[in-house]
């Protein structure tokens, strides 16, 4: 992420899930360019943990769920890496673990109680932002990044996008 | 000791337990004990690991007691089954991700050209926006609004529905540097946009006055600058062409554009260009006269654009043909009045949106289900809640004794003549007598009497005293021309049929900036459409258009986004004649289309049928 990168050159994840209740938990994973254009999206089927699981994950079953399997499985799936992966959903963050990229939790307009005091929370353009600690060293990067994406684009719109762009593709798979 | 442990959990009763107890107690005696026991018989039985197991009863020590006790051995099953082991698989589901992966659009840098752009001023509101003070929209977090392109319902496969989905919000697209307004869109027109941008076939059905052409302008806008499409052609009607060429410089100035005029040598050279040209903009009299040109299987425009989009509502007209077989991708329909008539308008229109969709008997309720998704129409009652409000004022206009002994006269020879044809009669007839009755009513034809002048004259007193600007519309060059000479005090300027089109601009320009000149005359066919006069609070209607539709058309010229204060309208009808009656019947053809229009979703106002003419003067629709 250097900062003679242009801007066409960077891009920027976006990750959400949607919990459909008894149809199961739907993953999306957009990514945008700097004008907030989007570059590729991806989508999952539905995933929904049977009965054993729901007893054997107990409590960790939600972030193994919507971090390890859901969002990792977006990361991997997508071409384009982008410079940073923002997710508004604490659950997600387990996917840290197993990709380089630095996912940022949208934190501002969270109640977020269960904050793990492990992670390097800063403020930009009136986001809390939290991001693992291995990467701290790269938040003013970020910052920089996200300064001039809220130039054009709230940083939490893009996740309305996902929202309804899984509602879109799901109602096209029960018409279909 | 320990083989006894391990033992004794075969003692079963009492009594075994008690031997067990009695061997455990002397350990020192075992071996006397051994000797007692005939070491074959317990060899036999097993007596080392069966000890406790026998039965020993303490009867005394008897030599009897030297015989083998009796030992009675009983195997026992010694084995335990294997436990059944359920093994619970945790296997993580296996996610299937569908992926999608969008062409990155053309650098919005393509068109521009760097203008400058001047700070905004009142005098340039022109049909719409305020004054926003910036010339760029403003930080996202300034720009609360979140207007997203949505997919119309013809888009069928999930890719082009979800491309569309994704964009971003057009105020963030507006708040790039490279896509500046000059004033900021109100929400709504963001909506025409989002409207309009995702639609191969659409009909923008605003109310006049909305900003219609300043809602296709941006779209087309934003379409040629992301690169979806590359030509656009816009058709409207002659008179304009020069106010759409004034909209594009103010809401896009990068975009370059020509307009089709001059020789036929020169028109035919410019359609040759035009796949090269972004926008070019005809008249619908050029393209009927180019139709070869235009219709060449080598011109294909991304986009065309119909402004006033009732011109081809007859599909059978030569006009609506030609446009017709324009080569294109997408078709749109500019019009506050898809339906001026009835629903065939809107069969018309659609012949060129989507040929086929709709047809000739359509019952309009089916219509109106239909094409929900193609139309948008808003109505400034919707959206402009702060738009001053319109003071409709009928002024009931007794005639003149001169006039009324000639309308009287003309009324009863007429209808007794009407009646005298028989079968021979048709509407031509009647709607000469109606002319004519009309014409009385404006002015007696012998002494040039006139009631109605007399009231506007005593109403433009006022007007021009305040410093106010009012228009007059009437159908008749002729009437415009004898209340200038009436009006000639108030300096009045005119704006019809006989003026040259390249008269027409400095006209308004004039009215607009001269202080001196406080009334403009108008005939519906010239001023109804496209203008914008929102600096006047005053509209007279000295007579009345067979259409409301075109009545509300001209008065919106006034009654618009940028109108300061209350718009008067004052429509003069001549009590007691033929137009009190055409008023009755228009009023209550509106009541029926505001009925049909909030059920339908789609506008419509109706102008006089054939019936309706001949129940002017109570006469039978001759049949065939």
């Amino acid at each position: 992420m250097s900062a003679s990168e242009s801007k066409s050159q960077i891009s920027l994840g976006f990750l959400t899930v949607v919990d459909s209740g008894e149809i199961g938990c739907v993953g999306g994973y957009l990514i945008l360019n700097m004008g907030g254009r989007p570059l590729e999206f991806h989508c999952t089927a539905p995933v929904r943990a049977n009965r054993a699981q729901q007893i054997l994950y107990g409590e960790s079953l939600t972030p193994f769920v919507y971090g390890e399997l859901i969002a990792r499985a977006l990361i991997d799936k997508a071409a384009i890496k982008p410079s940073i992966v923002f997710a508004d959903q604490t659950e997600t963050l387990s996917v840290q673990g197993m990709t380089q990229l630095p996912v940022v939790l949208l934190a501002g307009q969270l109640t977020d109680i269960r904050r793990q005091p492990a992670r390097h929370r800063f403020e930009v353009e009136g986001f809390t932002l939290e991001l693992a600690l291995q990467f701290e060293a790269q938040s003013e990067t970020l910052a920089r990044y996200v300064h001039r994406f809220v130039e054009t684009i709230d940083l939490d719109e893009p996740f309305s996008r996902i929202r309804d762009a899984i509602e879109e593709a799901q109602r096209g798979a029960r018409a279909a | 000791m320990a083989d006894w442990q391990a033992d004794s959990r075969l003692i079963q009763t009492p009594a075994e337990r008690l031997s067990m107890r009695h061997f455990a107690q002397n350990d020192s005696h075992l071996p006397e004990v051994d000797s007692w026991i005939n070491p074959e018989v317990t060899r036999i039985a097993g007596a080392e690991t069966l000890l406790p197991g026998v039965e020993i009863f303490p009867m005394g020590w008897q030599k009897a007691l030297r015989r083998a006790p009796a030992v009675k051995a009983q195997e026992i099953a010694w084995q335990v089954d294997v436990p059944a082991v359920l093994t619970v698989p945790a296997n993580p589901p296996k996610v299937k991700v569908l992926g999608f992966v969008f062409p990155e659009s053309a650098s919005w840098d393509s068109f521009a050209r760097k203008t400058d752009i001047e700070e905004p001023t009142e005098s340039k509101l022109g049909g719409s926006g305020k004054v926003s003070g910036s010339k760029k929209y403003g930080k996202a977090s300034q720009s609360k609004g979140r207007t997203r392109v949505l997919p119309p319902r013809d888009i069928i496969k999930l890719e082009d529905r979800l491309y569309y989905l994704l964009q971003p919000p057009l105020e963030s697209i507006a708040a790039t540097e490279s896509l500046r307004f000059p004033f900021a869109p109100f929400p709504y027109q963001f909506e025409g946009v989002a409207f309009l941008y995702s639609r191969f076939a659409g009909i923008l059905a605003d109310e006049m006055g909305l900003g219609k052409t300043m809602q296709a302008i941006t779209t087309i806008r934003m379409l040629l600058c992301s690169g979806e499409i590359r030509n656009v052609l816009l058709v409207c009607p002659k008179p304009l062409v020069s106010n759409w060429k004034k909209e594009f410089e103010l809401w896009a100035p990068e975009i370059p554009f020509s307009i089709v005029q001059g020789n036929s040598a020169r028109r035919e050279w410019q359609w040759n260009q035009m796949a090269d040209t972004p926008v070019t903009i005809a008249n619908y009299e050029l393209v009927l006269r180019d139709e070869m040109a235009v219709t060449n299987e080598n011109c294909h425009f991304d986009l065309v654009v119909l402004d006033e989009a009732q011109r081809i509502k007859n599909k059978s007209s030569s006009t609506s043909k030609a446009i017709r077989k324009i080569p294109r991708t997408r078709s749109w329909a500019l019009t506050g009045t898809p339906v001026e008539n009835s629903c065939e308008d809107l069969v018309g229109i659609f012949e060129f949106l989507s040929p086929g969709y709709l047809y000739t008997g359509m019952e309009p309720m089916q219509i109106g289900e239909m094409v929900g998704d193609y139309i948008l129409r808003r109505t400034k009652d919707q959206v402009m809640t702060d738009l001053p409000p319109r003071m409709n004022r009928d002024a009931d206009i007794a005639l003149s004794p001169e006039q009324w002994t000639q309308y009287q006269v003309a009324e009863n020879d007429g209808v007794i003549k009407l009646n005298n044809m028989g079968d021979a009669l048709t509407i031509q007839h009647v709607f000469e007598l109606v002319l004519r009755l009309k014409q009385i009513c404006n002015f007696d034809p012998l002494t040039g009497a006139s009631s109605k002048l007399d009231r506007l004259e005593a109403d433009l007193e006022e007007v021009a005293a305040s410093g106010k600007k009012a228009i007059v519309f009437s159908q008749w060059v002729k009437t415009l021309e004898k209340i200038a000479e009436r009006l000639e005090r108030f300096n009045p300027l005119q704006y019809h049929g006989r003026i040259p089109s390249n008269k027409r601009d400095s006209i308004l320009d004039q009215f607009k900036q001269d202080p001196e000149c406080s009334v403009i005359l108008m005939s519906y066919g010239a001023g109804a459409v496209g203008l914008n006069l929102q600096f006047c609070e005053y509209v007279f209607l000295f007579d009345r258009w067979w259409n409301p539709a075109v009545e509300d058309q001209a008065i919106n010229r006034a009654h618009r986004i940028g109108a300061k204060g209350a718009v008067t309208v004052t429509r003069m009808i001549s009590s007691g004649t033929i137009e009190e009656r055409i008023h009755q019947v228009l009023e209550e053809k509106r009541e029926l289309f505001d009925t049909i229009l909030s059920q339908a979703k789609g506008p419509s106002k109706s102008g006089l049928s054939q019936e309706d003419i001949f129940g002017l003067f109570e006469l039978k629709l001759p049949v065939g």
